[in-house]
């Protein structure tokens, strides 16, 4: 019975700990996606002003490659947002037609390795005419998430190690009260108080009861 | 096996790379020339030659035109355009055809507004003898109303060789943008009671005011005969406003617009905003604001349309009718201006604005 | 006293609630030193797209003064930005010309100012947007708020699994000391049924009391019968009845005991999709002919029809089958039909991998049941079914916000192969726990000629149209179809659905062995019947008063504790009535109350789809809220007085399986 006690401790201990790793990696989790969402939407913005550009031009007839003024919108939208690298319109197969970086037209954004947010541009008659796509720096990404998981992880490792040994130390706490009600258990003197209530009544009821030559006296174990 | 779907199984012959035409395959054409020629002509692209699209034009050159031309250029279709020019004048079309369909031999003929669509396809209950073209692909833009004027039994499928491109914007969202830009209890509409399409806009407009618990006050124009004239219209305009209108919408009504140089200042006088259905009235006739489609962009529609049945072997009857995904909002800002009636900023990102 | 178990049960979720508090925080930290600088980032951006569109419209001849929707646009940028509280334009003389959002008076939010200009460069005012960082903080919460319940849940589960895990043997010698103390702390000396296990050592000694003061009592009675001396007797036989002495307390049975942790798993894997199979259903696309709420309904009424109806002839087949392989084959097939569940592109083949499921439930069900009641007996038998309600009810606590989750954050395709999986492993471990040979007992076959005599009983349809039938219809309605729609309607995640699902069985879990003490000591248990059908239908009604989600939580209140105040009694009267009957007639009564109840859990969810449809949420609530007190007083008038004078079997004693199918 001990070894049954210590185990189920051992398990409700590992729940607890398990339960806290797991609330401590979903905040750590939603906690990057927050810091990437509020990059990516700055971002977002920048890209959406050149979309609304592009896509007004289109349905006047000017046509995406003749939209040599299109260098420039990308220039300045890029300068005013420090993550973004590069921005770039491309051609709907994902050839850069123009960009903040003159060095990149001509190259093929879908081979683009680092993360990269896009966003469609389209004609009055709902085709894809290409896409706007922003190049930010994913290095504030990776230190933001460095810094969060740190800082998670100073406050939750400890927690955690405390919601483990809490259990344990409680667990073990409520055994050794089991244990003592057990031995007291055994002692019809020691009973809760129900008990010897009732064991009182029980001897009175069977005194009066009984003959009156055979009656018994305490309640010992025979 | 009738005659289209010869045609049909003679451009999928090409496309598969067959050599030779469809043999014997001879077919009287109903251009009215009278000539044979040959129906299972196989696919240019196939034999790596342009196909042949005739462009019949209304007025000359437009972005219609532009864009329908540009749209093959972007997607590297190699398309022969002839273009002829009826010069306002649909009675020219038959002449041209007779000329032209024998030598050049389109593989799809474009057409321009309604007078010439209906000059080159005939309304779709026309009997077969009456001449139309028939076993050729007819795309056309710029029709407001194909199913009225009977181009097409309904926008889902003309039910024959036609298919095209509607420039008209939705009545009800007209009435969301008119509403947007300031919300309206009551809009008042002027319109010719002789024409149907008029009349179903007045319909749509009344269902679309239901939804938002308001009112349209409809105000035909007066008739002499069967013909509406613009008698006393500036009082009509008048009529509305004193009746409480907030808005004068103004549809997209054939003889209404040759009366907007009339209608646009009364309505600035009365303090009356104005909603378009043509960008024609912006721009000429003193109105406020309009949804409009970019003529552009109508032609490139038509011509996605046209290279579906030409690289996709696509049957007319199967490809819909549409609209645009996306109009243009054209604000008149010397208007908003005398009438005091600014825009929501919100609608500065994607409007058009005339100073 | 609480048990071991307990105690530390209760110890968890409170160092678990404080854990994830301080995990929260050091969330809510993390925040502020990394994603605050990067929202004031983002503000600054936003407020330059603003102040862009407000400078070209004074740049096409709006006057500043005059600029018009201004409002409406921020409050568009607040909807799409929830960090911002606050979006004003103020002119350069400082007047506010608009604002979205309340004005914050707090000074240490983050603010930023973006100056608006015109064609000549001169300041015409600002676009100031005020921060407010805490909303990520929330985000987290809402994610530690799913960590908590998840936490509990597993607790939950690994109390149900712990003969798992620490061994039967050994549990049973935990439960026999905690037993004995439990009884000696409420001052109960009757003697404990079951084996000591290893713990026998520890409780011989308390045993022995217990026994020596048995046979003084059994001695002393003897003496005082063959001296007739009545008032002695009289005396005994008060002693007795106090304090429970020479009586036997029947032990949680070994045969319940073994088949609890399969039938856990097996009853987990079905309640893990009630959250979301409405959803679903109807995101398979509709049938022609149905309208989306009849197509959500159609599963789970297919299901529950079936489940009814094999009720019956399932009895004699897992009998033919063994107990053993009648789960296994059940388990198996269940299993089949959630992983086509899971993978089904079509309407129709869902709706045939439901029934597949529904069979195989059913076997589970009957041949779990059958494995108890073939190996227990007396009083035995009903404390065994009891554990065997307790487990179906703790899976079906579990099951709703554990399955809510997996279907929010994986898709309700993974959840139902979770599902399958649970139905396997509930499978391998009734091949472990199940005793492959049985004891063959001819326990008499149900047969529609019993449950025809059984309808005669008097008083028994009136309790079984009026208040069982009405019960199982209203909650199965209720808690599987229309809560879950309705709340789906209002935007609430499958996870957040299953919570509210919670609701009802943690009610009955609690309210059960409540009411059924309470309903014992009064007497009363026509009147506790009468009283939780009023109570539950009432509760539904409430909804139309108001529809909204403090309403439905209302009714899903009223609805566990009406059901609560009503089951036990509601099974103790059948019971009664059974008994009351003959032996040979009183399977036919349970049969009859067990089908009118499974049929009340069939027509609950058809007819809440079809009013659904028809008359929308609140009225279909109303509507079910009025039959089931349309119910309860027809029992009231008719059957009620029938059962006024009836036995006192305790309540708590009688199983019924309280919450689902």
């Amino acid at each position: 019975m001990r070894r049954t006690t210590l185990g189920l401790i051992i398990v409700f201990a590992l729940i607890a700990a398990a339960c806290v790793a797991f609330g401590a990696y979903f905040s750590y989790v939603t906690l990057i996606n927050a810091h990437r969402g509020v990059i990516e939407a700055r971002c977002g913005i920048a890209a959406q002003r050149v979309v609304d550009v592009v896509e007004k031009a289109a349905s006047l007839g000017i046509a995406l490659p003749a939209q040599q003024t299109l260098t420039a919108v990308l220039e300045r939208e890029a300068r005013v947002e420090d993550a973004i690298r590069s921005m770039d319109l491309t051609d709907e197969h994902g050839i850069v037609l123009f960009s903040s970086e003159p060095g990149r037209v001509g190259l093929d954004t879908t081979r683009d390795t680092e993360r990269g947010l896009t966003r469609p541009v389209r004609n009055d008659i709902g085709q894809s005419l290409g896409r706007v796509v922003v190049r930010y720096d994913s290095k504030i990404l990776t230190d933001g998430a460095a810094t969060l998981a740190s800082d998670l992880r100073r406050i939750a490792l400890p927690t955690l190690l405390w919601a483990g040994a809490a259990t344990l130390v409680i667990g073990l706490l409520l055994a050794a009260l089991l244990q003592r009600a057990v031995r007291r258990a055994a002692e019809p003197h020691l009973w809760p108080p129900a008990a010897r209530a009732a064991l009182a009544s029980v001897e009175e009821a069977h005194r009066t009861a009984g003959p009156p030559a055979s009656g018994v006296t305490g309640g010992g174990a025979a | 096996m009738d005659r289209r779907s010869l045609l049909a199984l003679g451009l999928g012959a090409g496309a598969a790379g067959l050599v030779g035409t469809v043999p014997g395959a001879f077919a009287q054409t109903n251009g009215g020339n009278g000539q044979p020629r040959p129906a299972g002509t196989p696919a240019p692209a196939a034999r790596g030659e342009a196909f042949r699209v005739l462009m019949l034009t209304f007025r000359g050159d437009t972005d219609v035109e532009r864009g329908f031309r540009d749209y093959f250029a972007a997607n590297d279709i190699k398309v022969e355009f002839m273009t002829r020019d009826v010069e306002r004048d649909a009675s020219k079309v038959k002449p041209i055809l007779a000329e032209v369909l024998p030598t050049f031999r389109p593989n799809l003929i474009y057409t321009y507004g309604t007078p010439l669509t209906l000059g080159v396809a005939g309304p779709y209950d026309a009997p077969s003898t009456a001449g139309f073209v028939r076993d050729i692909p007819v795309v056309f833009a710029l029709v407001a109303a194909p199913v009225q004027v009977k181009i097409a039994p309904s926008l889902a499928s003309s039910g024959r060789n036609v298919t095209g491109a509607v420039h008209v914007v939705p009545t009800d969202v007209q009435m969301r943008a008119m509403q947007s830009y300031k919300a309206f209890k009551k809009v008042g509409v002027i319109y010719s009671p002789n024409e149907s399409n008029s009349v179903a806009i007045i319909d749509e407009m009344k269902a679309f005011s239901a939804t938002i618990g308001a009112e349209v006050l409809a105000q035909p124009l007066t008739m002499v005969g069967s013909k509406p004239t613009g008698d006393g219209v500036e009082d009509f305009v008048r009529n509305l406003k004193a009746q409480g209108a907030e808005w004068l919408y103004l549809p997209a009504d054939t003889f209404l617009a040759t009366i907007f140089d009339r209608v646009g200042p009364a309505a600035l006088a009365a303090g009356l905003p104005t909603f378009g259905a043509t960008e024609f009235f912006l721009r000429e006739g003193l109105g406020l604001v309009g949804l409009v489609s970019r003529y552009y962009s109508v032609g490139q529609l038509a011509a996605s349309k046209a290279a579906e049945i030409l690289v996709q072997h696509v049957p007319p009857q199967d490809i819909p009718i549409e609209t645009l995904k996306r109009f243009a909002l054209i604000i008149n800002m010397n208007v908003a201006k005398q009438l005091g009636v600014y825009p929501p900023i919100a609608m500065l990102n994607y409007a058009e604005v005339i100073t | 006293m609480i048990g071991l178990r307990g105690g530390i049960s209760i110890a968890i979720v409170i160092i678990l609630c404080s854990a994830l508090a301080v995990i929260g925080w050091g969330a809510e930290q993390a925040a502020q030193r990394t994603i605050a600088p990067e929202i004031v980032a983002k503000a600054n951006s936003v407020g330059r797209a603003a102040a862009d569109l407000v400078q070209r419209a004074a740049a096409v001849g709006v006057p500043f003064d005059r600029l018009v929707g201004v409002n409406r646009y921020f409050d568009d940028l607040r909807a799409a930005n929830v960090e911002f509280t606050q979006i004003s334009l103020n002119a350069a003389g400082g007047k506010e010309l608009a604002r979205s959002g309340a004005v914050s008076s707090g000074g240490d939010a983050p603010r930023v100012f973006v100056p608006v200009e015109d064609a000549d460069g001169h300041r015409l005012g600002d676009v100031m947007i005020v921060v407010d960082p805490s909303v990520v903080s929330q985000q987290v919460g809402a994610v530690l708020v799913d960590v908590a319940f998840i936490g509990i849940v597993a607790l939950l589960v690994a109390l149900e699994l712990v003969a798992l895990v620490v061994g039967t043997r050994g549990l049973e010698s935990l439960v026999a000391v905690e037993r004995r103390l439990k009884a000696l702390k409420r001052g109960v000396l009757s003697r404990q049924e079951g084996g000591a296990g290893a713990a026998g050592d520890l409780i011989l000694p308390i045993d022995r009391h217990v026994e020596t003061l048995a046979g003084r009592h059994l001695s002393l009675r003897a003496e005082a019968e063959r001296r007739g001396d009545a008032e002695a007797l009289a005396r005994l036989d008060e002693i007795e009845v106090r304090t429970g002495l020479g009586r036997v307390q029947a032990a949680e049975s070994e045969a319940a005991i073994a088949v609890r942790p399969a039938l856990f798993l097996f009853m987990l894997a079905e309640e893990l999709t009630r959250p979301f199979l409405p959803r679903a259903a109807q995101a398979l696309g509709v049938p022609a002919g149905f309208g989306p709420d009849v197509a959500a309904s159609l599963p789970i009424v297919a299901f529950m029809a079936v489940v009814a109806l094999c009720q019956v002839p399932f009895a004699s087949l897992s009998e033919r089958l063994g107990r053993r392989p009648g789960f296994l084959a059940g388990a198996a097939l269940a299993a089949a039909g959630y992983v086509v569940s899971a993978i089904s592109p079509h309407y129709d083949v869902f709706l045939a991998a439901r029934v597949a499921t529904a069979v195989g439930y059913a076997l589970v069900f009957v041949s779990a049941q059958g494995h108890v009641v073939d190996l227990s007996s007396g009083a035995a038998r009903s404390a065994a079914l009891a554990v065997f309600v307790r487990a179906i009810m703790v899976a079906s606590l579990c099951g709703p916000p554990i399955g809510g989750v997996i279907a929010d954050r994986l898709g309700p395709g993974v959840a139902f192969a979770t599902s399958a999986g649970l139905a396997l492993v509930a499978l391998l471990v009734a091949r472990l726990t199940l005793p492959a040979a049985e004891r063959h007992r001819s326990v008499a076959n149900v047969g529609l000629a019993d449950l025809k005599a059984a309808a005669r009983a008097p008083g028994l349809m009136s309790l079984l149209l009026g208040c069982a039938f009405p019960a199982k219809f209203l909650f199965a309605a209720l808690c599987f179809l229309l809560v879950p729609l309705e709340l789906q309607r209002e935007g609430f995640s499958s996870a957040a659905i299953g919570r509210f699902q919670m609701i009802y069985p943690v009610l009955m879990v609690i309210g059960v062995p409540f009411f059924a003490a309470l309903a014992d000591r009064f007497s009363a248990r026509a009147g506790f019947v009468v009283a939780g059908g009023l109570v539950s239908g009432i509760g539904a009604l409430a909804v139309l008063l108001h529809p909204s989600v403090a309403l439905i939580v209302v009714a899903l209140v009223a609805l566990g504790w009406g059901q609560a105040m009503s089951i036990a009694s509601q099974s103790a009267l059948v019971a009664d009535t059974a008994t009351s009957m003959g032996a040979g007639r009183a399977a036919g009564v349970l049969g009859l109350f067990r089908l009118v109840e499974r049929s009340g859990n069939a027509a609950g969810p058809a007819s809440a789809g079809f009013l659904l449809s028809t008359l929308g949420f609140a009225a279909a609530t109303g509507f079910l809220g009025a039959v089931a007190v349309a119910g309860a007083m027809l029992f009231a008038l008719s059957g009620r007085r029938v059962f006024v004078h009836h036995s006192r079997r305790p309540s708590s004693a009688a199983a019924s399986e309280g919450s689902s199918a």
